[in-house]
């Protein structure tokens, strides 16, 4: 969470965070998925977290003409490298099939790469008063949205109206299976 | 005895939310009349709007959550009251909007509404509100400079005694000036006389009591007595300490908050006295000039480990009173009489 809520001031930091996340989860997942138990599980966490430490290296290399957005990004660039996705994805819950484990990973960062996208965007307008850096006038500015509690607070929200619309699918899902299941009951 | 049968509830009180937040509405009118007599009308549009948006908040979230709203309890309407109070006359509607949604949708009813929010809803909105536009929180206009309805830039904003003492300096307004509230502050934090008459009121009416204000005000006092900001002498220092910002008013309506301090008469003196040696702590290593809401804050947040600590010695002096009245001490019988009881 800290990854989503603290560099994401700017959507171009929020975009380029979760192609980092991306670079260190994606081929970890798929390599695990790959190797299987081959690697003593002592050796797989030193071993899954190089790959996605050079992974993340490699693009910073690449995007290394964007300084001042590395700069804000700081120390969360490296902890990309040990994030949770990719733990969960290589370390506790290796997939069998290569298709699966990139299907899962893929899923994964592109979500991160919602939720990052729009809560980047959210702050940056109504916190700086711009978008992708172009100055912009925002109905109204609320400089505390760039501080990280209104960051959690967004998450938390965020959160809420999922799990809500969540309930609601689900609990539409429920009444219609009920209704097929009195219906067959009737025709019997 | 004659027993009787009855349905519960058996112990009844007259105090009820509705009464105890009538009580502080009550309270808040004269700073509300003192307000429209320095600043204008404007100071009951900000009320006025306040209140709105509060309730029309709570009832909102009340419904979103899958409660029938209640509004009737007042509850929303004394949060609207009091955000208002702890701001600039001149601050504008959006600062009161955004303060009054951010106190009841994010301080309060996400922790399930009335009576278990853990932080003060006003205190956490105007936080935010300072946090956001700190420059339209801190700057405040002239008593008896009328406002008109909505603020432009023709308005002359200066700043209160808490940023002179902030940078060091001794305010220049009589002590006798500042308790009359003829200063520029928050609207409703400069009349020290009638918040202390408020506060008089609400402590008859039993509404409050008089264990946490006390205790507040005696810790303030303590930490601006030891670490004075101004080269006066020391009850000057104190006076001009308690006097500026938002102290007073916070120990009339923002530390008695029933829900959110502690419940035992001890664990609230602890909590008082922590939270106003915390208020003065942080106006000295503070950003910002008035530092009262965020240290009420984090005390709130301590107020279920105070309660716990409490509820903890309440029991160990009753299991000690229960001792000593079964086994009182016996005292050991002079050698005199051990003699003559041999003999």
């Amino acid at each position: 969470m800290p990854f989503v809520i603290v560099p994401t001031l700017s959507l171009r930091a929020g975009l380029l965070m979760s192609a980092f996340l991306a670079a260190a989860t994606i081929p970890s997942a798929v390599l695990a998925s790959l190797v299987g138990r081959k690697i003593p599980p002592l050796f797989s966490l030193p071993f899954y977290g190089a790959v996605s430490t050079g992974c993340v290296l490699l693009l910073r290399f690449c995007v290394s003409g964007q300084a001042l957005l590395l700069e804000d990004l700081g120390v969360y660039v490296p902890l990309a490298a040990f994030n949770g996705m990719m733990l969960e994805l290589a370390l506790v819950h290796p997939r069998r099939r290569a298709s699966d484990a990139l299907h899962d990973a893929v899923m994964m960062c592109f979500g991160f790469l919602l939720v990052a996208a729009f809560l980047s965007a959210l702050r940056e307008f109504l916190g700086s008063g711009s978008l992708w850096g172009v100055p912009l006038t925002a109905p109204i500015r609320i400089r505390g949205l760039v501080l990280p509690f209104s960051g959690f607070i967004l998450i938390g929200f965020l959160s809420a109206l999922f799990r809500r619309v969540d309930s609601i699918i689900i609990g539409r899902m429920l009444r219609a299976s009920r209704r097929t299941a009195k219906q067959g009951g009737d025709a019997v | 005895m004659k027993l009787r049968t009855q349905n519960p509830p058996h112990i009844r009180s007259r105090e009820s939310n509705l009464t105890m937040m009538t009580d502080i509405v009550i309270a808040t009118l004269p700073l509300y009349a003192m307000a429209v007599y320095y600043y204008g009308t404007r100071a009951l549009l900000l009320g006025g709007f306040g209140v709105i948006v509060s309730s029309l908040a709570d009832g909102a979230c009340q419904l979103l959550a899958g409660k029938i709203p209640n509004i009737r309890d007042l509850s929303g309407a004394v949060t609207g009251l009091l955000i208002p109070l702890l701001l600039p006359a001149s601050a504008g509607y959006s600062m009161i909007l955004l303060a009054a949604l951010f106190g009841i949708a994010v301080a309060k009813q996400p922790f399930g509404g009335m009576g278990q929010n853990i932080f003060n809803p006003a205190a956490a909105g105007t936080a935010f509100a300072m946090i956001c536009w700190p420059k339209s929180a801190f700057a405040y206009p002239i008593p008896f400079e009328r406002l008109p309805a909505m603020v432009d830039d023709t308005v002359r904003l200066v700043s209160s005694p808490a940023y002179s003492l902030s940078l060091g300096g001794t305010p220049n307004i009589d002590l006798l000036d500042m308790l009359l509230g003829n200063v520029p502050g928050p609207m409703g934090g400069t009349n020290i006389l009638v918040l202390l008459t408020c506060l008089i009121f609400l402590i008859v009416r039993k509404t409050v009591g008089l264990a946490m204000p006390a205790a507040f005000l005696g810790g303030a006092s303590l930490m601006a007595l030891l670490t004075p900001r101004v080269d006066a002498p020391a009850l000057t220092a104190v006076a001009y300490e308690l006097m500026s910002g938002l102290l007073v008013i916070g120990a009339v309506f923002l530390i008695n908050d029933p829900v959110t301090s502690p419940k035992r008469t001890l664990p609230k003196i602890f909590y008082g006295f922590g939270t106003g040696a915390l208020s003065v702590a942080f106006r000295h290593i503070g950003r910002y000039e008035e530092s009262f809401l965020f240290a009420l804050l984090v005390m709130n947040a301590t107020v279920w480990i105070i309660d716990v600590w409490g509820e903890h010695l309440a029991h160990a002096m009753r299991r000690k009173n229960r001792e000593f009245k079964t086994n009182p001490p016996v005292s050991e019988p002079a050698e005199q009489d051990v003699g003559a009881a041999q003999k």
